[in-house]
């Protein structure tokens, strides 16, 4: 008898000491609300983003930053949901199976917009990003062919944002969609689900669209056209090479996406262009949730973590 | 004052019933559209990348109402909403069926291609062939299709225009070059189809045109067009093809090779100059070239200038006009002998896009609105 009132003594007490220790431990919320110069970034956010951009450790200042915000149960929820999907996308055995899955992945990221903290968090870093020059600013037509196309050399790399809402044509964009690489000619060599091929120059010149168009500054022209042929060979003209659903698996040769293509090319010559920019890591576990970093960010090379790379030089960038 | 406990429940569920007429009038209006006038129009939305293809649409009007004054832009008589893929071609066979080629985004290619009634109902979706975007030629009672596949070669496919029925295919390449097939044109004897391929200078544009028997899809010949040619639009006309070269603006060659015409008693290729360089989009008419002529297409040395001719190809006497720098038009047709222009920017209002017809006094006037405008087919 007394040994039970003991335990529910004891039961009681941890009840009521634990909820509280971890509410002690759990981070601050960050006030998203209060913004006392009014320009669209909460001012906590805005300084936590800095704490971020100082950081030695950017991972670590990510992740806490990303434990911080107040976003709706209901959006944690489905950004586990999210990391469940993407392990999936590890096994899709098929690219029926594999756009099923990006189809359920675009339609949680939907989902998460209806969180208005959610929404407004990355509203608020665009808007942050577009201040510091992370981001370009938005869209508006600087003047008939602002982009550089007549600088374009072969071997360039080519990026390009189509879509009002890039993660609705690559789920982990944030702002580039897309890279190719100029074969010359006014033909692209890309890779996208249907394997590599060449693609008319004239699809990158819609108006509307923003390109940017970078060289290794780390080899010779020559050196990276030898590089293109070379991809060209070992990828094939035939279709042997098919589409690489499982984005963090950069190093396979049996399967490509774009960016990894245009990867692949340039880390022929141990130019590596993946820059695991902590801009872009940020910005998506705001938007996935922090798992991304160590499940994709690191592992896999996107059209922005190119964008980012300090082994390319960015030589026109604009909307056409 | 009665009280009538019913009342809201009735009032909910009139207030359904009308909700659900609206929609499903909506649904039926789309699904079901009336019937095709005597002179129909197609006005195709299929090219807009930056919504994602999410705009796409067929518009059916009557192209009859293009013969009034114009004062304010027609609006389509019907809309049909397409798949969000890039659509390149449009095609009317004589039973008034559309076929339309699509292929796909940056991030997706595309197999089919849509079969639609007058009336624009679907009645058929075929895959015969990756990005089936280079052409559709009804020849006999077979319509065959380019594709340009993965862009390093291609396919011609040859089906049953009634059963859909597959009757053959020819693979198009070239030995130690791609061939991204962009362009082709048909009569009752031949397919012509023009590839973008490399040559020793990768600054330059380089065309490769492959002939094909339309009968027997043999290829009958193959052939370089040279330095400075980028061929996406071959109008056949009175045993002849010709040929718009849209990067003659960058040829030195004397007479400019603006337009490339092709005997097939001999396939030698004639070049001939016409009042303005690099047309892109053409049409003949009677013994009259109609070209659309755009020297920024697909090069890295573009220009702002735009400009629409016309030719007598009896005396090739011509004349031009320009049109409004940056004016990028989709495709042209021609009606009541004035050229016609799709318009769409993503910089300009929707209100903007549409049908251009050039009128008496040589200058552009809207005729028909729609949104991302991109393609046109007229009687």
């Amino acid at each position: 008898m007394r040994l039970s009132r003991t335990v529910v003594l004891v039961f009681l007490l941890l009840s009521l000491l634990v909820p509280a220790g971890l509410a002690l431990a759990a981070p601050q919320p960050l006030d998203m609300k209060t913004d006392l110069n009014q320009d669209g970034i909460p001012d906590a956010f805005a300084e936590a983003v800095d704490e971020v951009a100082r950081a030695k450790d950017k991972q670590a200042a990510i992740q806490a930053l990303a434990a911080r915000m107040p976003y709706q149960r209901e959006t944690y929820a489905l950004q586990k949901e999210a990391q469940a999907l993407n392990r999936k996308l590890a096994s899709a055995r098929t690219s029926e199976e594999a756009e099923r899955i990006l189809a359920r992945l675009r339609a949680l990221r939907t989902q998460m917009e209806k969180d208005p903290v959610y929404s407004a968090t990355l509203r608020a870093l665009e808007k942050l990003y577009i201040q510091k020059g992370y981001l370009p600013q938005p869209a508006s037509r600087t003047g008939i062919q602002a982009v550089n196309w007549s600088a374009l050399q072969p071997g360039d790399v080519m990026m390009i944002r189509s879509g009002k809402l890039p993660w609705m044509s690559f789920v982990y964009a944030m702002w580039y969609t897309h890279t190719g690489n100029y074969h010359g000619s006014s033909l692209v060599y890309e890779s996208n689900p249907d394997g590599v091929r060449l693609k008319p120059l004239s699809d990158w010149q819609q108006s509307g669209q923003y390109v940017g168009l970078a060289r290794n500054n780390r080899k010779t022209a020559s050196q990276v056209q030898g590089a293109l042929a070379w991809a060209e060979n070992r990828y094939g003209t035939d279709g042997r090479t098919p589409y690489n659903y499982w984005f963090p698996d950069k190093t396979t040769d049996s399967k490509l996406y774009c960016s990894q293509l245009t990867w692949k090319i340039h880390g022929y010559l141990g130019v590596d262009l993946d820059s695991n920019a902590w801009q872009y890591h940020l910005w998506l576990s705001l938007m996935w949730g922090p798992w991304v970093i160590p499940a994709v960010a690191y592992p896999a090379v996107a059209p922005d973590e190119v964008s980012y790379d300090s082994d390319l030089t960015i030589y026109s960038e604009s909307w056409n | 004052m009665t009280r009538h406990p019913r009342l809201p429940w009735l009032m909910g569920m009139a207030l359904l019933w009308a909700g659900l007429s609206l929609f499903l009038a909506g649904c039926s209006a789309a699904a079901t559209p009336g019937p095709a006038p005597a002179q129909p129009g197609y006005l195709l939305a299929g090219a807009n990348s930056t919504e994602a293809f999410s705009s796409n649409q067929l518009a059916l009007f009557d192209a009859s109402r293009l013969n009034a004054p114009a004062s304010t832009p027609l609006t389509p008589e019907a809309t049909v909403k397409l798949p969000a893929a890039r659509v390149r071609r449009l095609q009317r066979t004589a039973d008034g069926r559309l076929w339309l080629g699509l292929s796909g985004d940056f991030n997706q290619d595309d197999e089919r291609v849509l079969v639609y009634s007058a009336e624009g109902q679907l009645l058929k979706t075929l895959r015969p062939c990756t990005n089936p975007d280079a052409g559709i030629h009804p020849i006999g009672t077979r319509i065959l299709i380019v594709c340009s596949e993965d862009g390093f070669h291609g396919r011609v496919v040859a089906l049953d225009s009634q059963s859909y029925a597959p009757l053959g295919e020819v693979a198009l390449s070239l030995p130690d070059a791609p061939a991204l097939l962009v362009g082709s044109g048909a009569d009752d004897t031949y397919l012509l189809v023009t590839a973008m391929t490399t040559g020793p200078d990768p600054q330059r544009s380089y065309a490769h045109l492959f002939v094909i028997e339309a009968a027997t899809l043999e290829l009958r010949t193959s052939l370089p067009l040279g330095p400075d040619t980028d061929v996406w639009t071959i109008l056949p006309a009175s045993g002849r093809f010709y040929l718009l070269n849209a990067a003659s603006a960058r040829a030195s060659a004397s007479p400019r090779p603006d337009l490339l015409v092709i005997d097939p008693g001999t396939w030698q290729v004639e070049a001939r100059a016409l009042p303005l360089a690099s047309p892109l989009w053409g049409a003949i008419r009677g013994s009259v070239l109609y070209a659309y002529h755009h020297p920024g297409w697909n090069t890295t040395q573009p220009q702002a200038w735009r400009g629409l001719s016309r030719v007598d190809m009896a005396t090739w006497q011509g004349e031009s006009w320009p049109l409004p720098d940056g004016f990028n038009a989709g495709d042209l047709s021609v009606w009541n002998a004035r050229p016609c222009l799709t318009f769409a920017d993503a910089w300009a209002p929707p209100s903007e896009h549409g049908l251009y017809c050039l009128n008496d006094q040589g200058t552009l006037t809207l005729r028909v609105t729609l949104a991302d405008a991109s393609g046109i087919w007229l009687p």
